[in-house]
């Protein structure tokens, strides 16, 4: 019996806060379902063009540096939808109700006792929800091979006095299928 | 995060890093720059709705950095400040007792033997006065700087109009822009500083006072370029609106009537005024009630005749020499 692994499309990107603090991210995502629809034409009474509405599960891990106070890593996890022209150009749309934010800070002091000490690995771990709007283009339509630019907005949850603070991540990156097919017997 | 810490010769004793510091809940950022040859560090205190580095400009780099380490800190739930804490009850109380941890990590970090001058503006001024009269802070320093900080809020509030009623009258005297000072006397005159339902309409008349001084060319030039680019590069500008439009200490002095005139006597410590002629936010007239009453014997006020509230960006060379003089006079 032979059967096929479904290759993950593999995600690295250019992750910047603000678009100036700069990071990287690398992802993967996992296909739901897919609508195919055929673009009628008339003339030749053929179906020739074929549009794409994927619904996938998406996952995130990324960091990123402010030079002036702090580091973080970020996570999330999400469904997104695709829409996929027969050019190749993508459309994203996402929601991320899992998300997480941890802040690093240096050098951080503390009162302890009466006594300043030094706090170790000082920050904050947030509950951080968020979602992403983005294009790109497929090169090779088929393997999923391409390019995306998304914007994505996290709400850091509990900040400071409880109110949430929005984080702004400018997105670039490319995409491409990171596991070969394979055979199994 | 260090940035540069004392690597070529000329610089031996220059430092420029991040450091935090953590005090019930929140985690607060502290740039610090400058020249430690002498030992000399300046706390700079910011006003409400602003940021440590936002004052990391004109004398500030040019001078007080040459000669001194300024320490510009993001107060609790301000700038790039974060964590997680309930809303105090006694919001300059806890603050007060951040700076306490602020003073004394400055000590451990950098040595015991360093002198301290403390600056504030604005909110600043109210919570460095607050914190002087905490017990044993003011033999902790050297000097104390006052730039239109706010003692008492009712104060504030009381004389704000009649501050702009007497600028709207010496601009009409002058035949500037008769017509729109007129507009602005009128609608002055319909409100009443002793109501508080008038509190933010005489905000909002202090707004086009200010334009209008700006217009007619009371005032000295702005540079903004620079600033702008501390809000946007070095700041957070997200971090920084919504930390301000959720946690506004002014607000608090406002709400609780907050006034430490009755203890201004115990404050000792020399001590700089310098206010703007034209401040409608905190006016002249509470500076010089300050004044007055601090029990100092070592005290200088200084006006601004070309200022609304902010000395160091419209008279910047007057407010340099005011202050690198008297920070000299007093180590």
């Amino acid at each position: 019996m032979q059967a096929k692994r479904k290759p993950y499309p593999f995600k690295v990107s250019y992750y910047g806060n603000n678009l100036i603090n700069p990071g990287v991210r690398v992802g993967s995502e996992q296909r739901v379902f897919t609508i195919h629809k055929h673009r009628f034409n008339k003339r030749k009474n053929l179906s020739t063009k074929m549009v794409q509405k994927q619904f996938y599960l998406n996952g995130n891990a990324g960091m990123f540096i402010d030079p002036n106070s702090h580091w973080a890593l970020t996570t999330n996890l999400g469904l997104h939808f695709r829409h996929l022209s027969p050019m190749g150009h993508q459309f994203i749309l996402g929601a991320d109700p899992l998300g997480f934010y941890k802040s690093f800070l240096p050098k951080t002091y503390a009162l302890d006792d009466g006594e300043i000490r030094r706090k170790m690995m000082a920050g904050n771990m947030y509950y951080a929800p968020g979602f992403s709007i983005g294009y790109g283009k497929f090169k090779e339509f088929n393997k999923n091979t391409g390019w995306f630019t998304q914007l994505n907005v996290h709400f850091l949850q509990d900040y400071n006095t409880g109110y949430a603070m929005p984080l702004i991540m400018i997105e670039f990156g490319w995409q491409w299928k990171s596991l070969k097919m394979k055979k199994r017997e | 995060m260090l940035l540069f810490t004392a690597c070529s010769k000329d610089k031996v004793n220059e430092i420029h890093e991040t450091i935090h510091i953590h005090n019930k809940g929140a985690d607060m950022p502290v740039y610090v720059h400058g020249n430690a040859e002498d030992k000399t560090f300046v706390i700079m205190l910011h006003g409400a709705g602003s940021f440590g580095l936002a004052f990391r400009e004109g004398a500030f780099t040019e001078k007080f950095e040459e000669d001194y380490v300024m320490v510009y800190w993001d107060q609790r739930a301000q700038g790039m400040s974060e964590g997680r804490f309930d809303y105090p009850e006694n919001v300059i109380d806890l603050m007060s007792e951040d700076l306490e941890v602020l003073v004394k990590t400055l000590k451990y970090r950098y040595g015991d033997d360093i002198k301290l001058v403390l600056m504030g503006h604005s909110w600043g001024g109210a919570l460095g006065t607050y914190y002087l009269l905490r017990d044993g802070q003011q033999e902790l320093f050297n000097s104390w700087i006052i730039i239109d900080g706010v003692h008492d809020f009712p104060l504030s509030a009381q004389t704000r109009q009649s501050l702009m009623l007497s600028i709207a009258e010496d601009q009409l005297a002058a035949g500037l822009n008769v017509e729109r000072w007129e507009e602005i006397q009128e609608n002055l005159l319909e409100l009443d500083s002793n109501n508080s339902e008038d509190y933010d309409a005489i905000l909002n008349m202090a707004l086009k006072v200010q334009g209008q001084l700006i217009e007619d060319g009371m005032i000295g030039d702005q540079e903004t370029g620079e600033l702008l680019r501390r809000t946007i590069i070095d700041n957070n500008p997200i971090n920084w609106l919504v930390n301000h439009a959720n946690f506004q200490p002014a607000q608090w002095g406002v709400k609780n009537e907050l006034s430490m005139a009755d203890h201004l006597d115990q404050i000792t410590l020399p001590t700089l005024f310098l206010w703007g002629k034209y401040d409608v936010s905190v006016p002249p007239r509470v500076g010089r009630d300050a004044f007055d009453r601090y029990g100092s014997a070592e005290k200088k006020f200084v006006l601004f005749e070309e200022t609304i509230h902010h000395p160091f960006n419209t008279e910047k060379d007057k407010f340099r020499d005011e202050v690198s003089s008297f920070i000299e006079l007093h180590l």
